[in-house]
């Protein structure tokens, strides 16, 4: 069987796209003024949660809901990352943008999550932080500071994300 | 099963005749210089409030539509111009901001001189709202003695992707306006986390401002084919919610 050119490119340019959705390239050099944000948050445990005790790490601090429809679909990959990170300093906070506790379990009861999720009732740091839009992510370096940023879902367990954010961990 | 369809299609017709009014004056069309034809649906009697609803997805807007016909018996007059049939645009909410704004000028010009209200409101949702702030930024629009204020519902006006740590940067009409702005945001979307910085920014050039939440709903959620049962109530209770906020605009003064 022959298939026609034109075929082929709309199969590579499909390809393509989707494989976008996993470029460590989508991260962004943070430009702004936030460095170091503030972050005092309790968990879903009531356990509180600053930055300073991450100091060491990349952190990647995500702002998510239960209503974000990406935010859900990309949360298991957050769960193989941390897997596929091992014992390398990383870590991942999970900030949920001023639900009740009662909404985010209901939502973690469907979507088990094997990192933190604090709760920003007051949207007190959400508005700290800039957060406009979810998933908001941010890629912290292990003195605390924002060096990338990424809006949108993504595949964060891709080979090429693993091998960026590994890269960060060992500076 | 064809005199079924009939009988459907006779329904529609008597449904549309019953509430549509094509004023002499309005007229149902507007041609414009480069014979665009704009269609204009008008919903109720002429009234002493008219509003022109700038729907972004105009040609399935049948929740708007229906809202119309339940306010027209409130004393007033909707006005729907198809701004993307003209242009042969599919009504998808992310077409209406390629409506070139002289278009929606020339529009709310004739609609204003036209129309036999003594007021004319714009309501414009979603990405509708980026050629309704272009438009109010034109001196013409701005000496309009008509048009009083504008009710923005979940806008969508950001000149790129949202990041992370930054302020979201809108359209550069965003601050241009002088007239009334109400806009209302859904509880449940992040979009309501700028609201601060969106009603500064559209405050720029002396518009006064308020801003609302629609308590449990997300964006556009009257537009969603994923609505919750929230969301499926308040579209039901949209008509109330435009009454209500349309007498809030009445209060602000430029």
């Amino acid at each position: 069987m022959k298939i026609k050119p034109a075929w082929l490119i709309a199969i590579t340019l499909l390809f393509t796209s989707f494989s976008a959705v996993s470029d460590p390239e989508l991260l962004k050099p943070y430009r702004g003024h936030l460095n170091p944000p503030e972050l005092s948050l309790h968990d879903m445990q009531g356990k509180p949660h600053s930055l300073s005790d991450y100091k060491g790490n990349i952190v990647l601090v995500q702002f998510w809901a239960t209503y974000c429809t990406p935010c859900r679909k990309e949360m298991p990959s957050m769960n193989r990352l941390i897997e596929k990170m091992g014992d390398k300093p990383f870590k991942i906070i999970g900030i949920d943008m001023a639900e009740s506790p009662q909404t985010v379990q209901k939502f973690l009861d469907e979507v088990p999550v094997s990192f933190p999720v604090l709760l920003d009732t007051e949207g007190s740091t959400i508005g700290a932080w800039k957060v406009f839009a979810a998933p908001a992510n941010f890629i912290l370096d292990k003195q605390g500071n924002i060096i990338y940023t990424l809006y949108g879902a993504v595949e964060w367990d891709a080979e090429a994300m693993v091998e960026k954010l590994s890269a960060l961990t060992e500076q | 099963m064809p005199t079924i369809r009939l009988f459907g299609i006779l329904a529609c017709i008597l449904s549309i005749s019953l509430f549509t009014t094509v004023s002499a004056d309005i007229g149902n069309s507007l041609i414009l210089e480069d014979d665009i034809e704009i269609d204009i649906v008008t919903i109720g009697k002429p009234a002493s409030t008219g509003v022109i609803w700038l729907a972004c997805n105009q040609g399935n807007a049948s929740v708007e539509i229906d809202t119309a016909k339940k306010l027209s018996s409130s004393g007033y007059q909707f006005y729907f111009p198809d701004m993307l049939s003209a242009h042969f645009l599919a009504p998808t909410p992310s077409n209406i901001d390629m409506v070139p704004a002289a278009e929606v000028i020339k529009v709310i010009q004739h609609l204003a001189s036209h129309s036999e209200a003594q007021r004319i409101y714009i309501i414009a949702a979603a990405r509708a709202a980026v050629p309704v702030l272009k438009a109010l930024a034109d001196p013409a629009i701005q000496n309009s003695a008509k048009l009083k204020a504008v009710l923005l519902i979940t806008p969508r006006i950001n000149k790129k992707s949202p990041e992370p740590g930054s302020e979201p940067e809108y359209i550069d009409a965003a601050g241009q306006s002088i007239h009334p702005v109400r806009v209302l945001e859904g509880e449940r979307t992040p979009n309501r986390w700028g609201l601060p910085h969106l009603k500064s920014v559209l405050s720029r050039s002396g518009s006064p401002v308020q801003t609302d939440i629609i308590p449990g709903v997300r964006g556009f959620f009257y537009l969603r084919a994923d609505k919750t049962p929230q969301e499926i109530s308040m579209t039901g209770q949209l008509d109330q919610l435009i009454h209500f906020n349309l007498q809030k605009l009445g209060d602000l003064q430029p």
